[in-house]
């Protein structure tokens, strides 16, 4: 039995049951917290009773291939298939609630200050620029050794390693689905109230998500340039730094689009 | 015994004919009165029909849905009090095809009153 799949699965079941305890008082520390759940008692109710049952269920079942031996990569994947399911459903559910409320709730006849969010040009750079990492990747592909170094230590040494096609490919396509999926969810208002449904504040997180995602797709690329034996580790550290100061620059641009610090 | 079957039959067919009747109803309201939130599309419905024809929120959400997922209506989001609510307005596509469905209507209508003139 392995120790780190125990306590995945046990601290899983504790946030469960913590999302269950609070599933009838919405606040901003514990539970399912998207822009639906926090503009709606109903919406949060709803979401957090499914998430929290969800992740208890999921729990014990991750408990259960702990207890079985399940070799770590199994038990990896139920997890992330678990946790994603879960995100896609708790969001549709929140979604589908908040909408249904909205119709029970008395709205002015004629619509007010309009919202118009364009997400379509942040989503094609995002996409166009993973399309380039691809044939990057396919035209170097047979100078990858079978398995490549997927994560450097600060000094730019390699310290993990993964098969080529995990690392080279499925890494990418699941570390990119973060940011498209975050800049596409902003066509719906409800995701993102924080934001306060200016242009000033959905443009600042869609450029947030999209610098995001080319500093990601440049690290996986800059990641298949070392293993291909064109340049060294330490372009890898490079675009690490790099990441985490920009990351700081759109987070507080974002914090101001919101309305603080200005 | 019978009295249950009846109220199934009628459950199911009444859920039958409304489904469609809704979609052409919510067509109707929004061609007349253009740009409606759910909530007024819904109170527009209580009003002609004398409260006989209001579809729960979560049936009016999914006739919106599915009206929306063949392009017969468009929506779109507008800020009230602070939170963003959802308008819907006829598309032109949703104009042409309701356009065809009141012919339709007028058909079924007259033979109705044929039927009835039978009896």
């Amino acid at each position: 039995m392995n120790r780190i799949e125990v306590f995945i699965a046990v601290g899983l079941l504790m946030a469960g049951l913590l999302t269950l305890t609070f599933r009838n008082r919405r606040q901003f520390l514990i539970g399912f917290r998207i822009g639906y759940t926090y503009q709606s008692e109903r919406a949060w109710k709803k979401t957090n009773t499914f998430a929290g049952v969800f992740m208890v269920v999921l729990s014990l079942f991750l408990l259960l291939l702990a207890f079985m031996e399940v070799p770590i990569n199994g038990f990896v994947i139920v997890m992330i298939a678990g946790t994603f399911i879960m995100t896609v459903a708790g969001t549709l559910i929140a979604k589908r609630t908040y909408e249904e409320e909205d119709i029970s709730t008395e709205a002015p006849k004629r619509p007010g200050e309009l919202i118009r969010i364009d997400i379509k040009p942040y989503l094609l750079i995002q996409l166009s620029a993973l399309a380039l990492y691809f044939i990057l990747l396919a035209v170097l592909w047979n100078r990858l050794p079978e398995r490549i170094a997927i994560h450097f230590n600060a000094g730019g040494n390699p310290d993990n390693f993964a098969h080529k096609s995990l690392g080279a490919v499925l890494l990418p396509l699941i570390v990119q689905t973060i940011p498209v999926a975050m800049t596409a969810m902003l066509k719906e208002p409800g995701f993102a109230p924080q934001l306060k449904f200016s242009e000033r504040g959905w443009r600042a997180f869609a450029e947030f998500m999209t610098a995001f995602s080319l500093l990601l797709t440049m690290v996986f690329a800059t990641t298949v340039l070392y293993n291909a034996g064109f340049i060294s580790g330490r372009w890898i550290s490079y675009f690490a730094w790099l990441i985490l100061v920009v990351t700081g620059v759109m987070i507080y641009r974002l914090l101001r689009a919101r309305g603080y610090g200005s | 015994m019978f009295g249950d079957a009846k109220d199934k039959a009628l459950k199911k067919l009444r859920k039958d004919m409304r489904s469609g009747l809704y979609s052409f109803l919510v067509l109707t309201i929004l061609e007349r009165e253009g740009e409606l939130h759910g909530y007024a599309i819904r109170k527009k419905l209580e009003e002609f029909s004398d409260g006989r024809l209001v579809p729960s929120e979560g049936a009016l959400y999914d006739i919106l849905k599915s009206l929306k997922k063949y392009k017969l209506v468009d929506n779109f989001w507008a800020e009230v009090g602070g939170r963003p609510r959802k308008y819907y307005r006829l598309t032109e596509l949703g104009r042409e095809v309701l356009a065809e469905l009141k012919g339709e209507i007028g058909e079924i209508m007259l033979i109705l009153k044929r039927m009835e003139g039978l009896e």
